[in-house]
């Protein structure tokens, strides 16, 4: 049945391809300034950086521990006639080389993007490694599930560099003046991967490790086989003054099913880890409206326990997410809030099955909230910026606070300055990096 | 036979004078407007920042200007330099009776995000312009008045006042234009901030006749409060050039490719 979804996707694939070709006119003969062939089409960027951490020990500040390490990202981009390359790569010195397979997955990872893209009359066809970015929200999504997230380091990276690349293949069909149908798919899914050492360890695999459960008792299902791909197609458009879209998955859910049954009955047996195929459904849109800029999205999540009462499989869920963000008539002043919601639904199912079900909650509460803000200046020509980032989860009253600085010394080379601290109590949202406090530096050049 | 012919080139000359006396401070900005009749502009720039302690940053900007044939104009501005915002790519399309469309594609962030009209007063890439200086601006959103003729530069000028008919929207309280009155392209203005305090003032040099069509290749805005200043050079041009719908799109922000 798997086989037969994604050979139907292929054929649809296949058929916007053929539809396009016919329906859209060339637009050729354009060219910039940059593009005479005095310029070489391989072009080049990148930046390079030295970070310093200083994670504070409230105690004894002298003992707060150091981290030091550079970091240099580099992007390659080859533009031909019809087609073009790009292909980008991290190499980072932050990175706990405990054992070998760590070090396997680290140079596997390094390759950050590498894709090309071929110019059609009507459509492009985009094939290789590739991170997307699908939805309005600004760095919080609620159908943006295709890419692996890293979450290593994931409290200090941008949204992008958390994500892991996808093998997938990708059409793009404009149609009207700004509409863009986008359809993809990959032939395998990637799950999320998370930290077994260092100090972004989530309190989950901390209460397993508690528990003598560690990776090697564990029966992870593989999730490289053809049965494990995803197809997805996102049309977006804009019309009077409003962005919108719709998008369909056919994917994985990110929370992986950890069925400890078996193991707790018998400890010689393992933990089977799975995830579930889910249908996600997903609208969007922006508009700017007296001075604001809205955006929202909604998603629904239809896995395969409609009715809520498997303990085994996540429930149907919806998720949402409303925001803005405005500039503030002080000075150069402008602030950007929004909050992203869950609602699990089928929560009697969970409540009837009690701790046997995956997604049993103790406090009886199936609605969370996370609320994300951000208030920043600018001063001396945008050369200076100030900044207090924050995000609370309402539901386990756990938050984060980040205030900063960005100075730009030339125009290529900047220093940042952040200071970040998490309070909550254990084992919630932020609360569980609570020891994590810490002031970064980093001094960045790009090129 | 020569009186009739008399008479009646001196009700020509009293009909031209008239209608020249009775030009409006809109109808000078009208045909300000109107003078650039290039259906496109191509143009690669180069942007030079000079702050108070004469420290220089440049930025090099690409630029693509289209009107359609309601004559609203497109636009189009790709960054090529400094590396830090190389490929940020902007798009704002005028619409007569409702606010601009605007959108900028960062490639830090993979996302086309579309910027509020009040976002328009925030400066453009750190210069002394803002986006909205860089759009174009509709010559029915101000109350244009001529206030007299001066010389400027030996070029015989209109000055013209402009203040914003929503005087909430607008950035600046009001501005004072000098508009070369052959040429009619302005030669220097000056912004005025909401306190109704001197705040910038433009000037275009170097002016040519660029494919037929009068172009300021030099200007400068300078900041008198911050004491900051942009000069603004245009290194390369073609008017009239054949330009592809496809490139005033989001799709187009997203890939820089049709």
């Amino acid at each position: 049945m798997n086989k037969n979804k994604e050979f139907f996707l292929l054929i649809v694939v296949g058929l916007l391809m053929t539809v396009s070709a016919v329906l859209f006119a060339d637009d050729t003969g354009f060219t910039t300034f940059n593009d005479t062939s005095a310029v070489s089409p391989l072009t080049w960027s990148g930046t390079g950086s030295v970070h310093t951490r200083y994670m504070t020990d409230y105690d004894d500040i002298a003992a707060s521990t150091v981290i030091l390490y550079p970091e240099l990202h580099i992007g390659l981009h080859y533009k031909g006639e019809s087609s073009g390359f790009t292909g980008s790569f991290t190499l980072s010195g932050n990175h706990d080389f405990t054992n070998s397979s760590d070090i396997a997955e680290y140079l596997s990872s390094m390759i950050d993007e590498a894709y090309y893209r071929t110019f059609f009359s009507g459509f492009n066809l985009s094939a290789g490694f590739m991170k997307i970015v699908w939805g309005k929200g600004d760095e919080i999504f609620t159908f943006d599930n295709i890419n692996a997230v890293d979450y290593s380091d994931f409290m200090n990276n941008s949204y992008l560099d958390r994500k892991k690349a996808e093998a997938m293949i990708k059409l793009d069909v404009p149609f009207g003046q700004q509409g863009l149908i986008e359809a993809l798919y990959t032939p395998v899914f990637t799950p999320d991967t998370f930290p077994t050492t260092g100090p972004w360890v989530q309190s989950d695999y901390t209460a397993m490790t508690a528990m003598g459960i560690t990776t090697n008792k564990m029966d992870t299902e593989d999730m490289k086989t053809l049965s494990h791909g995803q197809g997805g197609i996102h049309i977006t458009n804009s019309l009077g003054g409003v962005d919108f879209g719709a998008a369909y998955e056919y994917t994985f859910l990110r929370e992986p099913v950890v069925n400890m049954s078996a193991f707790m009955t018998d400890p010689t047996k393992k933990i089977k880890v799975t995830w579930d195929r889910l249908h996600l459904f997903g609208i969007e849109a922006a508009a700017a409206l007296g001075g604001f800029n809205f955006r929202g999205e909604g998603a629904y999540y239809l896995t395969g326990d409609t009715a809520g009462t498997d303990p085994l499989v996540h429930n149907n869920k919806i998720q949402y997410l409303a925001g803005f963000d405005k500039n503030i008539p002080v000075h150069n002043m402008s602030i950007n809030i929004q909050d992203r919601g869950e609602i699990i639904l089928g929560s009697d199912g969970i409540k009837d099955n009690e701790a046997a079900d995956i997604e049993y909650s103790d406090s009886g509460s199936y609605i969370s909230n996370i609320i994300a803000a951000d208030l920043r200046d600018t001063f001396f020509n945008d050369t200076l910026t100030v900044k207090m980032s924050g995000a609370y989860s309402a539901g386990s009253k756990s938050y984060m606070l980040a205030p900063g600085i960005e100075y730009t010394i030339k125009d290529d080379a900047a220093v940042k300055i952040r200071y970040t601290l998490y309070r909550g109590d254990s084992g919630t949202l932020f609360g569980q990096f609570k020891n994590n406090d810490m002031l970064e530096v980093i001094f960045q050049y790009s090129f | 036979m020569i009186k009739k012919t008399f008479i009646l080139l001196l009700s020509l000359l009293m009909l031209s004078s008239t209608s020249l006396f009775a030009l409006t401070g809109r109808d000078i900005m009208e045909k300000v407007s109107d003078v650039n009749t290039a259906e496109s502009t191509h143009s690669l720039v180069n942007l030079k920042l000079i702050d108070k302690n004469n420290a220089v940053s440049m930025r090099i900007i690409e630029m693509f200007v289209q009107k359609n044939s309601k004559n609203e104009s497109r636009s189009l501005i790709i960054f090529h330099s400094p590396a830090s915002v190389k490929n940020t790519r902007f798009l704002s399309i005028e619409n007569k009776g409702r606010d601009n469309d605007q959108w900028i594609y960062l490639p830090a962030l993979k996302r086309v995000r579309r910027i509020a009209a009040s976002e328009g007063n925030k400066s453009f890439m750190g210069t002394d312009l803002t986006y909205n200086d860089m759009g174009a601006r509709n010559v029915d959103a101000d109350t244009h008045t001529l206030k007299g003729e001066k010389v400027l530069d030996e070029r015989p000028c209109y000055l013209v006042q402009s203040i914003p008919k929503d005087l909430g929207a607008g950035q600046y309280s009001r501005r004072i234009s000098w508009i070369d009155k052959e040429r009619m392209i302005p030669l220097k203005m000056e912004m005025y901030d909401k306190e109704g305090k001197l705040i910038k003032i433009m000037r275009m040099e170097n002016i040519k006749k660029i494919q037929g069509i009068w172009t300021p290749l030099a200007t400068s805005m300078e900041n008198v409060q911050t004491r900051h200043k942009t000069v603004i050079t245009i290194t390369k041009l073609v008017y009239n050039e054949k330009l592809p719908n496809g490139i005033f799109t989001t799709r187009f922000l997203q890939t820089g490719r049709l």
